[in-house]
């Protein structure tokens, strides 16, 4: 041990000889591998009244501590000169190895012990912790004068040091060595007469020693310290301990751990009836079978947690694990419920007192397939006695037996853990909604949902032959349970109880949405009561996020939605839904790799969250839609503006205000974090849910960020061809916009349907939209929209073989766009596009090569890599086939706009007698004449 | 020893290519044996093959002898599902989603001939044909040296009214699922294609579809086979009884005498019909698909019109009023376009649709000489 501050302050092989060199050394020791202040320092080496050279004086201090620990370090030392002690502002940090500090190894000792002990290995905690405290050689941190931080310190791991010490005689009186103890005890709480722990453990000592009036009188002696210096009685529990050693309790002697040979209880049975259809769960089951020990060696690791949603199937998973696996168990196999009445979950008293009735005597006379008492009725039948003692009994009680016990249904960590200490040697499976993470040791198995054809078998057990006549209306039940064993088993039994009714109607009840989850209860089985206790489970927060987050779209959603929806920073977010993950209310879905995390509701928890949903604050619910909604828009736009740059007329302005917006309302995420350089991948990934926030804008009222969302939608929807949602969304945008009386931004997403019905090559209505956008656009004076209509009307122009007309109307559409002034460039890029078609088409190929250079050029300018693809793609099968363009040959397809094809394309100058052209002469489209609109 | 085509059971060859070498021009005026349709659906031998009395002597008939007729004008759009396919409009070998759009043509010369009540089944199909061919070549990279082979072609009716004709345009949408088969060296040798039928956004109708691309010395053996068998075992003449005549178009659906592309039927007790094929080398319709075989929309339009011809003479349907609710061909060989090509016909028992309306189930073999073209299970729906 290089380090030592448990006694006095020493450094080997040297300790620095200077006082104030020794308290920065502590100082720093305290504080290991941590940076400590400058300022720190100096109030630890002078207190109230440095000098005013304290700094430059530190500094000298600091580097003889240098040199002292690369004295002794050694020059060919990793840490040596400088590199153990490094400057780091606004101080310093000293580096230590695990095993050079004392302190450090203190720590670990004491926290092995202290596990040892909760396991109930006594033997091996009564070691470590005696180890721990051999390493103490004094009062922690003497020989140096005391500042703030090594006084408080100094207090604190004395307290430690008492703390541990009684540990370990807890520990030590566990193993019977009450005799040993007496004289330790007897000069420890004269050293420390107000520590009623060890008076305790002084009394039990006596006791277990048939020193009984002994015992009685440390008590009073106790009690006259406490009485006449303190002026307060001793504690309840001290009091209690007078108590029964007064009744010469017998529960308080000592006994030997193993039960005596020959006496060996009747094995106890104590599982509910096997369930008869239980179905799947294979792979599982062999897993959990490889982790239980076998019939003569012991379990590695004796805790099994198998955790999962409620109604996944945990407790009929343990209580199968343990039929199949019964041979291995001879002593018998337990299974305890670990809530009470109102699903109040057991204390470890009443859970212990509910163990120690299965498993003593007489539990194997419980007939089989009846079902086990609440553990919560039996303990009230438990005679008293405290925690400890009842652990103490359990441990004997199990000690050389080979059961197999299952704790079912376990709230936490907390209520588990004594438990799980007072069996030790004890195969144990524990079932949680929790993952229970913190128990150490453990195994843990998740449980999930089963899998589609394991559910739908499980419903064909549960219904009968009837289901095989429609397979179908089977697997689309097994889908609406969210494949949940428990809703399958509720659904089934609802089928099965109406044999009047087809499979594929029940389906059809159980999909309806206004009914929420009161299909799903069948007797006392109740998909909805279940799901509840795990919500109630859950703090405030997490049930608010909860409620809240069933406005989140599916099937998944991201961490910023998240934040957006609940209104938290991002950090805060995470750690709220992390906790709803770890209570199984919510999943995780692993996205592709260099993807965050996505999260996910289960179909049927949703429909919970979204009924709770209705006891909302008043304006709650519209909050968080206009948080997501302004979220998404923010993100959209940026991701808009990378993908079509220029569309969104100033959009390349509006970006970092765009960002900023959406980083506000999402919890800080940045939109170039968050979207990355792949707008096309976001948008793809986003899609359900940006189409839901348009909806749900729409169905809150909130007109402008609907006509907003679906703007921005836009330059996805047309490079994805996206027709649903495009439609979807633009036609609420455009009822949102005629409720709110906007006009122009009628005209915006008139025209954006315009393009839609173009794609789809609905000649009609694509003309007809274009001609009411135009016209809307000309009310307000807006040249540039008026343009765009212009390009859209040429567009559907060319694509009905009326190539000259389009080379008119797109002619305009140039003029407006330069009379209007800067700022049209994506407008301008895009005439050029259509004059290069025109050109093609009429068989000027130069021409038309030439018009698809500046094309690429001006997409090249804009930045839109999409475009100035389109566009080389386009001159290089022009060069392919000149000659075929040039006479007039037909040719099968020509891409007019990214990715879309013109096929059986109706060339100029070519008829066919006798048949009509398709799509021609459109009544609809304007003639050059007409459109000139100022 | 001639090349074989490795698991390639059809072929209806759709790229124009000119056949290498000799061509017989010794056109087999009869009728060649076919198997009966019932010995090809259960496999039982032949017992007593179908006899024309006075096999009509028809002239090959798809040398173009007008200009051709143009296409359905339509939009095909790429939906692309990554981002290099949205940037740089490429795709990958895997599974592609494609959308047809389009208005069907109101006055087209076969299309909207006859009674003009449902929309045919030939624009889908042509339009999934065509979507297919262009894909493969365009955007998976198929090389254009390798004709293309269609085993199998489906269209189906899920729902029935939104086929029925109604004033002004109709606009028919096809979503389209490509999926690449047997990828060699990142270029497909086969493709499935499903696809999902809209009209005015009404889902109605499912059509599917299955392409071979061979090699080119593949093609060519398949081809020389095919003919060799087609030209072999002339028909021995007797039996079952010609009808007096070809028969009027509206007896098969169609008012316009140049859409008729039946020859005289004939017909035995069983009630099976054999008709030659016989289509008008000056309608445009046909001479627009011409190529070194018998075009796709022939055999379509054949094949409607034996099936009608069936249920209106001997099963009592009104042909005004009825439409094909299901077409499934499989293929095995390429129709030779100088030879004769016959459809023989049966129709199944006379069941109803889930709506209740008659729907005959009907099975069509076109054959040339003893060599079996392809099937077609087709059902036709009565009106009413």
């Amino acid at each position: 041990m290089r380090f030592r501050i448990l006694g006095p302050v020493s450094m080997t092989p040297r300790t620095p000889t200077a006082a104030k060199v020794r308290v920065l050394l502590a100082a720093l020791l305290v504080r290991a591998n941590e940076v400590v202040s400058t300022e720190s320092l100096i109030d630890e080496l002078w207190d109230i009244d440095p000098p005013r050279t304290a700094a430059t004086t530190l500094q000298v201090y600091v580097s003889q501590l240098r040199k002292a620990l690369a004295d002794a370090d050694g020059p060919g030392d990793a840490f040596a000169a400088g590199r153990r002690l490094h400057t780091v502002p606004p101080g310093y940090r000293l580096h230590v190895g695990e095993d050079e500090l004392d302190l450090s190894r203190f720590e670990f000792l004491r926290r092995s012990g202290k596990e040892a002990y909760e396991r109930g290995n006594f033997a091996a905690a009564s070691g470590l912790l005696r180890e721990s405290l051999d390493l103490w050689t004094g009062v922690a941190l003497s020989g140096v004068p005391h500042g703030p931080v090594l006084a408080t310190t100094g207090v604190r791991l004395e307290e430690l040091r008492t703390v541990t010490l009684e540990q370990r005689i807890a520990a030590d009186l566990r193993l019977g060595r009450h005799h040993e103890l007496t004289g330790e005890l007897m000069e420890l709480v004269s050293r420390h007469p107000y520590r009623e722990t060890l008076h305790a453990h002084l009394m039990v000592a006596l006791f277990r020693a048939d020193r009984q009036s002994d015992a009685l009188r440390a008590f009073a002696r106790a009690r006259r310290s406490l009485v006449e210096e303190l002026g307060v009685e001793p504690g309840a529990g001290l009091r209690k301990l007078h108590d029964r050693i007064l009744r010469s309790d017998p529960t308080l002697a000592w006994q030997e751990p193993a039960a005596p040979a020959g006496q060996e209880p009747a094995p106890a049975l104590w599982l509910p009836p096997a369930t008869a259809d239980f179905t799947g769960r294979e792979d599982v089951l062999t897993v959990a079978g490889k982790l239980l020990p076998e019939a003569a060696g012991p379990a590695p690791q004796p805790v099994l947690v198998v955790s999962g949603r409620a109604g996944v199937g945990k407790s009929a998973l343990a209580v199968e694990l343990a039929r199949r696996n019964a041979d291995r168990f001879p002593a018998g196999q337990v299974l305890l419920h670990l809530r009470g009445p109102r699903d109040m979950a057991l204390d470890a008293g009443q859970a212990m007192a509910g163990l120690l009735r299965r498993i003593g005597p007489g539990s194997e006379g419980r007939p089989a397939g009846q079902a086990p008492p609440a553990a919560a009725e039996e303990a009230a039948a438990v005679p008293d006695g405290d925690q400890e003692e009842l652990a103490e009994r359990l441990h004997r009680a199990v000690q050389g037996r080979r059961l197999l016990v299952i704790l079912d249904d376990a709230s936490s960590e907390e209520q588990v853990r004594p438990l799980l200490a007072a069996l030790p040697d004890t195969f144990t499976v524990v079932t949680s909604r929790r993952t229970l993470a913190g128990l150490d040791g453990a195994r843990h198995l998740t449980l999930d949902v089963l899998r589609p054809n394991e559910a739908q078998k499980l419903l064909a057990s549960i219904v009968g032959p009837r289901l095989a006549d429609d397979p179908a209306a089977a697997q689309e039940i097994a889908r609406l349970c969210g494949h949940l064993p428990l809703a399958v088993r509720v659904a089934g039994t609802g089928l099965a109880a109406r044999p009047h009714w087809t499979a594929a109607a029940w389906a059809a009840r159980l999909a309806d949405e206004s009914a929420g989850l009161s299909r799903f209860v069948a007797g006392d089985l109740d998909v909805r009561a279940s799901l509840l206790a795990g919500y109630r489970e859950v703090g405030p927060a997490e049930r608010r996020a909860f409620r809240l987050l069933s406005l989140a779209p599916v099937p998944d959603f991201p961490l910023w939605s998240a934040a957006a929806l609940l209104g938290l920073p991002a950090a805060e977010a995470e750690q709220v839904v992390e906790r709803l993950v770890e209570s199984q209310l919510l999943g995780v879905r692993r996205a592709a790799s260099g993807q965050a995390y996505r999260y996910s509701f289960h179909r049927l928890l949703r429909k919970l969250a979204l009924e709770l949903l209705a006891d909302e604050l008043p304006g709650e619910v519209e909050s968080a839609t206009e948080r997501l909604g302004s979220a998404y828009l923010g993100y959209a736009r940026y991701a808009d503006a990378l993908l079509a740059p220029g569309r969104l007329p100033g959009a390349a302005g509006a970006r970092p205000a765009a960002r900023a917006a959406a980083a506000a309302v999402a919890g800080g995420s940045e939109p170039a974090l968050v979207v990355g350089d792949t707008p096309a991948r976001w948008f793809q990934d986003e899609a359900a849910g940006l189409v839901d926030a348009v909806r749900q804008a729409h169905t809150a009222g909130l007109w402008r960020l609907t006509w907003e969302l679906a703007d921005a939608l836009t330059g996805w929807f047309e490079a994805g061809s996206v027709w649903g949602d495009w439609a979807a969304t633009h036609e609420l945008a455009l009822d949102a916009t005629l409720l709110a009386e906007r006009p122009a931004e009628r005209a915006a997403v008139l025209h954006s349907l315009g393009d839609l019905a173009w794609q789809q090559r609905r000649t009609r209505p694509a003309a007809d939209r274009y001609e009411s956008a135009r016209a809307l656009f000309a009310a307000a004076g807006d040249r540039a929209g008026q343009a765009r209509c212009l390009v859209g009307l040429a567009d559907v122009a060319l694509s009905s073989g009326e190539s000259g007309h389009a080379g008119k109307l797109y002619a305009q559409a140039a003029g407006l766009f330069e009379a209007d002034g800067p700022g049209h460039a994506r407008g301008q890029a895009d005439v050029l596009r259509g004059l290069a078609l025109v050109s093609l088409l009429a068989g000027r190929t130069e021409e038309a090569l030439h018009r698809f250079g500046d094309f690429v050029e001006a997409a090249q300018r804009l930045g839109d890599k999409r475009w100035s693809q389109f566009g080389s793609r386009s001159i290089d099968r022009i060069q392919e086939h000149v000659v075929d363009w040039a006479t007039g040959r037909r040719m099968e397809a020509l891409e007019v706009r990214p990715g879309v094809w013109l096929v059986g394309v109706p060339h100029a100058g070519v008829t066919y007698p006798g048949v009509p052209q398709a799509g021609v002469a459109y009544p609809g489209l304007p003639h050059a004449g007409a459109t000139a609109a100022g | 020893m001639p090349e074989q085509v490795p698991g390639l059971t059809l072929a209806q060859a759709v790229r124009t290519r000119p056949e290498a070498g000799h061509r017989p021009t010794s056109a087999a005026m009869s009728a060649s044996i076919a198997p009966s349709i019932s010995a090809l659906v259960s496999g039982a031998p032949t017992l007593a093959p179908m006899v024309v009395a006075s096999p009509p002597a028809a002239p090959p008939r798809f040398t173009p002898a007008a200009p051709a007729a143009p296409g359905f004008v339509h939009h095909l759009v790429h939906r692309p599902n990554t981002p290099e396919g949205v940037v740089l409009g490429t795709a990958a070998p895997v599974t592609q989603e494609f959308a047809v759009s389009a208005v069907l043509p109101e006055r087209h010369p076969l299309f909207n001939d006859g009674a003009d009540a449902f929309h045919d089944l030939h624009s889908p199909a042509e339009a999934l044909r065509r979507t297919a061919l262009f894909v493969a070549h365009r955007y998976f990279r198929v090389p254009q040296e390798r004709p293309a082979v269609f085993a199998s072609t489906e269209v189906e009716l899920t729902e029935l009214e939104p086929w029925r004709r109604a004033a002004g345009p109709a606009h028919l949408t096809m979503d389209i699922t490509l999926r690449p088969a047997d990828v060699v060296n990142g270029v497909p040798r086969g493709l499935e294609c499903e696809s999902a039928l809209s009209f005015e956004g009404v889902r109605c109708g499912t059509a599917r579809a299955r392409l071979v691309f061979l090699m080119p010395k593949v093609y060519q053996n398949h081809r020389e086979r095919g003919r060799a068998a087609s030209r072999s075992r002339p028909v021995e003449v007797e039996g079952a009884e010609p009808w007096p005549l070809r028969p009027e178009p509206k007896a098969v659906g169609r008012t316009d005498p140049r859409n008729l592309v039946l020859g005289t039927p004939a017909q035995n007790p069983a009630g099976e019909l054999l008709v030659q094929v016989l289509a008008d080398p000056a309608n445009a319709v046909f001479a627009e698909a011409a190529g070194d075989h018998v075009p796709a929309v022939v055999l379509v339009e054949a094949s409607r019109q034996t099936a009608f011809l069936l249920a209106g003479e001997l099963h009592g349907f009104t042909v005004a009023g009825c439409v094909l609710s299901r077409w499934s061909a499989r293929f095995q060989g390429f129709a030779e376009p100088d030879l004769p090509l016959w459809c023989r016909a049966l129709a199944g028992p006379l069941g109803r649709a889930a709506d209740g309306r008659p729907a005959l189930p009907v099975t069509l073999v076109f054959f040339q000489g003893s060599r079996q073209v392809g099937s077609v299970e087709t059902t036709v729906l009565q009106d009413c």
